[in-house]
């Protein structure tokens, strides 16, 4: 008999064929994203240099440095690259002019990438050698650039991108969508100094972020974490696309598609459809069939040579646990010891066994009038019934008992539930926040915001003085000098400057998301829009309220102060959220 | 004679000598005295199709993340309390951090292969979820919840409730980003329930969002009480399938009564034997390969953080899509609020389980048909049942997508509100399309003998 196509054999193929598609598509698309949203003019001003931006983007930015320290630039040779390259558009002291301050570019490796590869405004560089580059470079860093942006760390910069970046760009720079259609690109394709440009200028939809909101130093931090998310320190392995747990979940799908292709292997020929009973089970209470194996048997070698991978891997493993912390060897290892030996036991199981098909009995419940001796749960049901109705004063006092027995234990049970009240603290309550009368709007650092924080537009995410932690507090403020406050609050916003509880009323996220020219704020989890030309109203996504505003004042000092706390609790709906 | 054959293919299999055969079955007689059942039950009979793999999938991906678990408990330090991050990732070195998040750093670049056990662990967790689906929807498109099975439906969906619940739970444990994020959401979803909703969260979360009591909680609860009531409900899922047998497709010699199938030792033995290590050479390669939650990434959790591409695991994905999906309906009762969050997010679930946990029933109820089955139905042999699921397939399918849409349109540069328009038409639409379709493809296909009523 031949061995018959299991059941929907496609089926698993197919799953198997479009989750491996998918999942590299994806990151794939994401990659490309970027590019193609943003012509880069740099790049079609200058075609003749896209091939060298091009070869030197592969060496990517941590090639950059030991371009620097190779090339022994001479501090009299970058000046005279500046001016005769840079000048024109940042100034001549890097001062800014069409092109943004140099004030924050601190770190050569900055400069350098954008030099040889150029941004979205800025061209490319190739006429200039490596020694010029390194030289130019060496010099806006540390003739140019801010002293204090030199201090600037990578982790500093982080915790920044996540605070403004990651609603937009995600926590690994890899973009994003926004409201209206429009998507925030993947930072990964830039030179990282590009980073920098649009925090100083602002990018479209992207708001400045310069000022209060992030000074020299704190824009180089960032534009630094940018540059390591780019090529991020990697522990091992594929990174997926860094688009979080869409690909994750495609390729778990692709694993359990070669998992059943392995069930199928296992189950090809197997059974009924290999070899089906000759004979009848002549009547025997569990009656079997053993048809010997008459086919050729099975070569044992496939056997063997499983066996020896996992022997090797096994001795691999250990050797590269030895050596060193490498996640591809040590699980490449691993796997393959595993793998092999599973395959010599499966092998062996499918074919080197005696070919044979047993026949059994399932276990049916006795007919009524043929209960075995041993019984049946039914049975014994019957005869505690017929025990119990034997007696009826026994009876009575057996249902009391068990009813006080029934009664005893639940209430022992639910008296435990008392033990649930000790789990959690008294909510500090969901109608108030830390804001007091005249609390100071301060950073995340705790430095208080004043009336010239925001010249260029953008936001701060603000906390009342003393509780940076007070998450429930915190606010997202504006500068929105050309929007009208809502009637009845006119006084809330002094000079223009609006606060917004930054906690969704859909699901409580950050809403960090603040797109200047649609003048909406989103959230990054839901998508639901704010419009900031409206009072905060929700215009689309799942949220129903508004942002609560924060009634700010501006005092003496000429500090921005909250004039009390939110009218309406913040966050999310409950059911007495209007009592 | 049974025991004939036992012996035949033991011999067969490994070349065994006889006498040594019958020592080693003298000394099972001797110090158990159940020599005889041991000898029966050895040759308990598995029907072989490929679709009976996906429990094995879920079986073994268990025993891959108990094995995992328990390795990840001695580095993991289930505490909120701050600490100052100097371990080897660079770009975090001197970042204030929980010691939870802290400690995953540790094992994952500290720990010796301790990364790789860590994505192994995490792998395994996406495949049991994914098995579980598959597991639970072969059951449904073949009957197999049919007398006697029904307490074991019941119970598989409890075993599917709790993976999911503790795959949630272990997302959150690093105190990620991602992590906090999703905690927050699932404060957010307790504090939609109608009158018991904020003390609920408050009495769960211990507290206002953030708490720092939370993450031990959830340790407790992930690493000891779900999976000691998974390991128990398997127990008794494998007891009732041990004592039932397990269903057959109809062939040959095959009926309600008759089982067909490999023995267990030693054929079927060696085979799932085999199957468990690929699984956990699979399971390992991907964790070898691949990196999943790259938490270093994502940075610690601090609630005024947030990012975009906030997808939680894509067992959850379906109520994530149906979070972003629904509208803002909130509901105003008599001066009382019910959010629009409670419909997607605490809703749904509780009707989709009230369904699947009734289906053996409801089934019954329409067919009218009580009678014990061993034998599978073919999907086409009952097309409005086979209609019905694959319309619910095509629902949460929908749901999972849009769970994913702002990706999707930042990946293919396609504008999110569109995309979120077509996928809320597609999720109502779609499903009856694709219901209608199939059952109009298996109607006309049935077999002119066939007597099954068909709901």
């Amino acid at each position: 008999m031949m061995p018959r196509l299991p059941r929907c054999a496609p089926l698993p193929a197919v799953l198997l064929v479009a989750a491996v598609a998918a999942a590299i598509v994806l990151p794939a698309a994401v990659r490309a994203s970027a590019s193609s949203a943003s012509a880069t003019p740099a790049a079609s001003a200058t075609p003749a240099a896209s091939g060298s931006a091009s070869g030197s983007a592969a060496a990517g930015p941590a090639a950059t440095p030991n371009t620097t320290a190779s090339a022994t630039p001479i501090a009299g040779s970058g000046a005279a690259v500046f001016t005769a390259n840079c000048s024109g558009c940042h100034g001549d002291r890097g001062q800014g002019g069409f092109g943004p301050s140099q004030q924050a570019a601190a770190f050569p490796s900055l400069v350098a990438a954008m030099v040889t590869r150029g941004g979205i405004s800025m061209p490319a560089f190739p006429q200039l050698s490596p020694a010029q580059v390194a030289a130019v470079s060496l010099f806006v860093a540390t003739q140019i650039a801010a002293p204090a942006a030199r201090t600037a760390t990578v982790a500093q910069g982080g915790e920044l991108f996540r605070l403004y970046c990651s609603g937009c760009h995600s926590s690994t720079g890899r973009g994003g969508a926004l409201s209206q259609g429009r998507n925030a690109p993947s930072l990964a394709d830039y030179p990282a100094a590009e980073a920098l440009a649009a925090m100083i200028l602002g990018r479209g939809n992207m708001p400045v972020f310069a000022g209060a909101a992030l000074d020299v130093r704190e824009q180089a931090a960032v534009a630094l974490y940018v540059q390591t998310l780019q090529a991020p320190p990697s522990p091992g392995g594929w990174g997926l696309g860094y688009i979080g747990p869409v690909t994750e979940g495609l390729a778990a799908f692709a694993g359990l598609g070669l998992l059943i292709l392995l069930a199928v292997w296992l189950a090809w020929g197997k059974g009924a459809a290999k070899a089906a009973p000759a004979a009848e089970p002549a009547g025997t209470a569990a009656g079997s069939v053993a048809t010997a194996a008459k086919q050729r048997p099975a070569p044992g070698w496939p056997a063997a040579l499983g066996l020896i991978v996992a022997i090797a891997g096994a001795v691999g493993f250990v050797a590269v646990f030895i050596a060193g912390d490498n996640a591809q060897k040590l699980g490449g290892t691993l796997a393959a010891g595993l793998l092999g030996l599973g395959f010599a036991l499966a092998y062996w199981g499918r074919d080197l066994t005696s070919d044979e098909v047993e026949v059994g009995r399932y276990p049916l419940p006795p007919e009524p009038a043929a209960a075995g001796p041993q019984g049946t749960v039914s049975d014994v049901g019957a005869a505690l019934g017929d025990e119990l109705a034997s007696s009826a004063g026994v009876f009575t006092r057996r249902r009391f008992l068990t009813t006080l027995l029934v009664g005893a234990a639940g209430l022992l049970g639910l008296s435990q539930l008392a033990l649930a009240a000790t789990l959690g603290p008294k909510s500090r309550g969901l109608f108030s926040t830390a804001w007091r009368p005249g609390a100071r709007l301060v950073t995340v650092d705790g430095v208080p915001i004043t009336r010239d924080a925001l010249p260029g537009g953008g936001v701060i995410v603000a906390f009342p003085e003393g509780h940076t932690d007070a998450a429930d507090s915190q606010v997202a403020l504006l500068h929105l000098a050309a929007i009208a406050p809502l009637s009845g609050r006119e006084s809330w916003s002094p000079e223009g400057f609006f606060a917004y509880s930054r906690v969704c009323t859909h699901a409580g996220c950050a809403v960090a998301q603040y797109e200047d020219e649609a003048q909406m704020l989103v959230c990054p989890c839901h998508q639901s829009t704010f419009d900031l030309r409206n009072g905060a109203r929700p215009v689309a996504g799942p949220a129903a309220r508004p942002l609560p505003q924060l009634p700010l004042a501006i005092d003496g000092s000429g500090y921005l102060v909250a004039q009390r706390d939110f009218a309406q609790p913040i966050g999310p709906g409950f059911w007495n959220l209007y009592a | 004679m049974r025991d004939d054959r036992l012996q035949r293919s033991l011999t067969h299999a490994f070349r065994l000598p006889r006498d040594r055969y019958r020592r080693v079955a003298r000394w099972l007689d001797s110090t158990t005295g159940g020599g005889g059942l041991i000898r029966q039950e050895l040759r308990h009979i598995f029907p072989d199709d490929w679709s009976f793999f996906f429990g094995e999938i879920a079986l073994y991906c268990f025993v891959v993340l108990v094995i995992t678990g328990v390795y990840m408990c001695l580095f993991f330090r289930a505490s909120a309390a701050t600490t100052v991050y100097l371990g080897r990732y660079a770009p975090l070195h001197g970042v204030r951090m929980s010691e939870a998040y802290a400690s995953v750093l540790h094992l994952s670049f500290d720990v010796r292969a301790g990364l790789v056990i860590r994505q192994v662990h995490h792998w395994a967790a996406l495949v049991f979820a994914a098995a579980l689906v598959a597991h639970l929807f072969r059951m449904f498109f073949t009957g197999a919840y049919r007398r006697p099975r029904r307490i074991n439906w019941v119970i598989g969906l409890s075993l599917l409730s709790l993976v999911f619940v503790n795959g949630v739970f272990g997302y959150s444990l690093p105190d990620d980003l991602l992590s906090g994020t999703g905690l927050r959401i699932a404060y957010s979803i307790t504090q939609s329930i109608p009158l018991i909703g904020p003390n609920l969260a408050s009495l769960l979360f211990g507290g206002d969002f953030p708490t720092t009591g939370l993450i031990p909680r959830i340790y407790a609860v992930h690493i000891l009480l779900v999976p000691g009531a998974i390991a128990g409900l398997l127990g008794a899922h494998m007891g009732l399938l041990w004592i039932q047998r397990h269903t057959q497709y109809p062939g040959r010699r095959r009926d309600d009564r008759t089982i067909v199938g490999t023995p267990m030792v030693p054929a079927y033995a060696l085979r799932t034997t085999g199957y468990l290590l690929l699984l956990a050479g699979l399971l390992t390669a991907l964790g070898g390969f691949f990196q999943i939650n790259p938490v270093w990434l994502y940075g610690p959790y601090r609630p005024w953080d947030s990012t975009s591409f906030a997808q939680p695991d894509w067992y959850t994905g379906w109520l994530e899509g149906a979070v972003r999906m629904t509208p803002a309906w909130d509901i105003h009762i008599g001066g009382f609020l019910l959010p629009g969050l409670f419909w997607p997010a605490a809703l749904l679930p509780g009707l989709v389980a009230g369904l699947l946990f009734m289906w053996p029933w409801l089934d019954a109820l329409v067919t009218r048909d009580d009678e014990l089955h061993n034998v599978l139905q073919a999907p086409r042999e009952r097309p409005g049942r086979t209609a019905i699921g694959a319309g619910l397939l095509t629902f949460f399918t929908m749901l999972l997508l849009a769970g994913g849409d702002d990706v999707f349109a930042a990946a293919f540069h396609w504008s999110l509100p569109t995309l979120l328009a077509v996928m809320q038409a597609l999720t109502i639409g779609l499903p009856f399309v694709v219901g209608l379709l199939v059952y109009a493809v298996f109607r006309r296909r049935q077999p002119v003998v066939a007597g099954e009523a068909t709901p």
